[in-house]
């Protein structure tokens, strides 16, 4: 690839000038591959949510009519109307979703919802009914108690909840049956399974392809069952077993875990062994980069050398002992890394997954949108709650982000087609903004490709696409990575395309580096490869931007310029856009405030939304 | 929200978990042989070490330095409560101690076995690294412990059943012919075919992940092959249709030699000399008592043959 390829393809003279090269060069290399079965490879991006939690979680329960459950968050999804838990007024989501995972906590999942109702099999026992009580004259004692606070021991409550821990997920496994349209919207009934030992957080989402009738055998499993990931596995495996069906679990907030996601070791503090790799990459192909907690991508203590590491982190922690600090073992950046030592080590990599996004609301409604976000919780859906606590640990704060949506390449929009897409990691996570990301490895793209009118044909004709694998580098060959990115299309221009590479060398150690690969009008490249800022062109009296700055699609053939065939390594994408208004100038001016006063909040008041992409990883050929 | 044991396993890994413990007991002889000095049982005295150390316990993680952080950054008031907190535990331990509760209490039982559990490894730490015959010997014996699956590289062409339906066997074998006329190589798989269910290429992924996405059959054959980076073969059958794969390399897998996993072998060796040290100190305490064993099971009478 020249260096016409590494340029900007921008809309404009430029941009029709390649497409039409491009398109004549792929004209060419396409009548030789068509000789081949050549089928209908290309795929489409569905846009979806993985991480929603409903009046059903013990944390998001609303003692309201209104309150909404999985059949009002998968209504919502889909682009109906449902009313507001509080404010009771009626509200549709700007732009429907292609597919929606509802996430309730399984801990103790509905207990609320069936106290109100005077569920029998609750209230059958002794403990049932003392909760009932208690819940009559307070209802919020009741979420304290499933965190072990109060007057009624855990394994006294354990033993209460066990005999419904089924009814509030059959109920979500008929909602999401009810709302599942094959080719139109897609709804998986999953839970989220949340460990979080010492107030160090190690939860994941967990769903399946599962058709109903086999989703209504199982009962999710939970804390109450152990507070160890591999024994969350090892029941996966389990019911994987038993009832033919497949599962993915999704780590997430690794950001709050305090060193615990991504160690080395398991959690008996022994050295990850081929097993555990084997089990840990078999169930959790995908990690959750950032959410309305925060991001999870890296930290910038940790990467001095990426200005855009310090994007929406989080401080607050499950445990006010926890103080916040940079470890590796919370970022997953570095996760990518380790997994290529260990991989080297015990033959398989525990950390081989790709990079997903999800919201984390706890009200039902997903709404990632800046200017339309609802809150973490019914609590802390009101701007004038936000603007009592504006910054700090609790959930009615202005630090949040208005966090997390996860884009999935995939042949149709059903429960196998996003199912598998998740599986072979050709997904990818954005901080909300609806970016569209492509991404293929390969060693010899067409002269071109970057301008092709159908990327995809040469993506998938002649390389892997995001979260494949490369080998056997031809002699003298770097990894190619073929990018497209394309502005969200009611959303703002993109700054720059990078690409984060990470590599282990002959001693042993992870390094990484970021390249700028593309970029938008004008600039260039420094001596150290650094980019000039975009500039901001955010008005804070009005919460506007323009698009005068940035460009609207960014194309190229990036190749690897330090590659060498003797080292594992990974590449992923990263996309940034131009500064754009953050949640919290909506919310200020429409409470009043003055520009002066917003700026003090203490959250910056405009931000670079951003997409990740999966990794594509390079393995050296093993040595005979 | 931990159920206790896997708290205690958690706390009880902490090495000042073994050190306060350590302490405990050296206090609690200290007391025996000195009365005086818990005289005052009705004062409790409330100073920084105890109220770090309660910190410490509450938060269930041990870090004197960080805490001691925590601690100085507190408001006055969130250091009232944890006095009041602290005392109110101290009363009440002190008064549940007076009523003998902790005699019956198995939790409070086990508790102390397992902290001297962990004096007693606290003595057997501290032995010399095991010599490279040592290692050896361990390693012979555990070999299968170090045992790899067997893994593959390779990339394949895919035929779906869902488009081409009877004829999908037949397109396979006569692509394979064009494939190896045309000598198309490796990196150039994802020209010819259909869109593969997952990935493209399979690189050094052992049986169990190849027979996740393409069977266990498949998986099976294909690890009898022959790698050869000029040769496609097949075709194999699967649920999905039918697949052509060039496959570049094979690790029979078992265990690596000695020489390439020395120092794991070593700590495992070492770790296991411990246990087993530890193992022979319990059962010499377990030794110096002499045990009287009465009826424990009601049973039926046995079948008569």
């Amino acid at each position: 690839m020249t260096t016409r390829t590494r340029r900007v393809a921008k809309f404009g003279i430029a941009a029709r000038a390649l497409a039409v090269s491009g398109a004549l060069v792929w004209s060419l290399a396409a009548a030789g591959a068509a000789q081949a079965a050549q089928g209908a490879r290309s795929t489409q991006l569905y846009w979806g949510e993985t991480h929603l939690h409903t009046t059903f979680s013990t944390d998001g329960y609303v003692a309201s009519p209104n309150a909404i459950q999985p059949e009002q968050a998968y209504r919502y999804a889909r682009g109906l109307p449902v009313i507001h838990p509080t404010v009771k007024n009626r509200v549709r989501i700007k732009r429907p979703l292609d597919f929606l995972i509802v996430t309730d906590h399984s801990d103790y999942a509905g207990l609320q919802v069936m106290l109100n109702r005077n569920e029998p099999g609750l209230l059958a026992t002794d403990t049932g009914k003392r909760l009932s009580e208690l819940f009559k004259t307070n209802p919020g004692v009741v979420a304290g108690l499933t965190r072990g606070v109060g007057q009624i021991t855990e394994p006294q409550m354990k033993a209460a909840y066990r005999p419904v821990a089924a009814v509030t997920w059959l109920e979500t496994v008929e909602a999401a049956e009810r709302n599942n349209m094959p080719g139109k919207f897609t709804a998986f009934a999953g839970w989220e399974y949340s460990p979080t030992p010492d107030g160090r957080n190690l939860h994941r989402n967990v769903f399946s392809s599962a058709p109903a009738e086999a989703l209504r055998k199982i009962v999710p499993y939970s804390t109450l069952d152990s507070l160890r990931p591999e024994d969350l596995w090892a029941w996966l495996q389990k019911q994987s077993d038993a009832l033919k069906i497949d599962f993915i679990a999704i780590p997430h907030n690794s950001n709050m875990s305090d060193g615990l996601m991504f160690q080395a070791v398991d959690s008996d503090g022994r050295p990850i062994t081929a097993d555990y790799a084997r089990t840990r990459s078999r169930w959790e192909p995908a990690v959750e980069v950032t959410q309305l907690k925060g991001t999870s991508e890296a930290h910038p203590e940790l990467s001095p050398n990426d200005p855009f590491a310090g994007f929406e982190l989080y401080n607050g922690r499950f445990s006010p002992a926890i103080k916040p600090r940079a470890t590796k073992a919370d970022y997953a950046r570095y996760a990518l890394m380790l997994g290529l030592k260990i991989e080297q080590d015990v033959g398989v990599n525990p950390y081989k997954f790709g990079l997903v996004a999800g919201s984390d609301i706890h009200v039902g409604l997903s709404s990632t949108d800046e200017d339309a976000f609802v809150g973490a919780t019914v609590a802390a859906s009101l701007p004038e709650e936000r603007n009592r606590n504006r910054t700090g640990n609790n959930f009615a704060v202005w630090g949040l982000s208005a966090s997390g949506t996860t884009a999935v390449w995939a042949p149709e929009n059903t429960r196998t087609g996003i199912f598998g897409a998740f599986k072979r990691k050709e997904v990818y996570g954005t901080s909300g903004t609806r970016i569209q990301l492509r991404v293929f490895g390969g060693f010899a793209f067409p002269a071109g490709a970057a301008g092709a009118p159908d990327i995809a044909r040469v993506g998938y004709g002649g390389g892997v696409p995001m979260g494949g694998d490369l080998t056997n580098a031809p002699a003298g060959k770097a990894p190619q990575l073929l990018i497209r990115a394309v502005k969200d299309p009611i959303g703002a221009n993109l700054d720059r395309v990078q690409v984060v590479k990470g590599w282990l060398d002959a001693k042993g150690e992870t390094h990484e580096k970021i390249y700028n690969v593309a970029w938008s009008g004008g600039r260039k490249l420094d001596a150290a490869g650094s980019l000039a800022a975009v500039g901001d062109t955010v008005d804070l009296a009005t919460a506007k931007y323009t698009n005068t700055i940035g460009a609207p699609q960014l194309a190229v053939v990036w190749k690897d310029p330090d590659f060498n065939p003797a080292q594992r390594t990974f590449y992923y994408v990263r996309v940034l856009e131009i500064p754009t208004p953050r949640q919290q100038v909506f919310d200020a001016l429409a409470l009043g405030l003055s520009v002066d006063e917003i700026r003090k909040i203490g959250v910056p008041p405009s931000i670079q939304e951003r997409a990740y992409s999966s990794p594509i990883w390079y393995t050296p050929a093993r040595r005979r | 929200m931990a159920p206790p044991a896997a708290l205690l396993r958690r706390i009880l890994r902490e090495p000042l978990a073994h050190f306060v413990a350590l302490g405990a007991l050296i206090f609690a002889a200290y007391l025996v042989t000195h009365p005086t000095a818990a005289s005052d049982e009705r004062t409790i005295v409330v100073d920084r070490e105890k109220i770090l150390t309660f910190l410490q316990y509450r938060s269930k993680a041990f870090d004197q330095q960080r805490f001691s952080g925590v601690l100085d950054t507190m408001s006055p008031k969130a250091v009232r409560d944890l006095v009041a907190d602290y005392v109110q535990e101290e009363a009440m331990y002190r008064e549940a101690k007076s009523l003998k509760l902790d005699e019956g209490d198995y939790l409070a039982r086990r508790r102390l076995v397992q902290q001297l559990e962990f004096v007693t490894q606290g003595f057997v730490a501290d032995a010399r690294p095991p010599n490279d015959a040592e290692v050896a010997g361990y390693y012979a014996a555990h070999k299968s412990d170090y045992a790899a699956e067997p893994s593959i590289t390779f990339t394949h062409v895919f035929f779906d059943r869902a488009r081409h339906g009877a004829e999908t066997l037949a397109l396979a074998r006569a692509e394979l012919a064009r494939l190896n006329a045309a000598k198309v190589p490796f990196t150039q798989a994802p020209a010819h075919g259909d869109r593969p269910l997952y990935d493209v290429n399979y690189v050094q992924r052992d049986a169990s992940a190849i027979a996740a996405d393409f069977g266990a059959p498949m998986a099976k054959a294909l690890l009898s092959l022959t790698p050869s980076a000029d040769r496609w073969q097949g075709p194999f059958e699967t649920e999905y249709g039918a697949e052509l794969v060039m496959v570049t390399d094979i690790a029979k897998g078992g265990a690596p030699p000695l020489d390439q996993i020395r120092e794991r072998v070593r700590a495992d060796a070492a770790e296991a000399d411990k246990r087993a040290r530890v193992g022979e100190a319990v059962a010499n305490i377990v030794k110096s008592y002499r045990v009287r064993t009465e009826a424990i099971q009601n049973r039926p009478p046995a079948p008569k043959p």
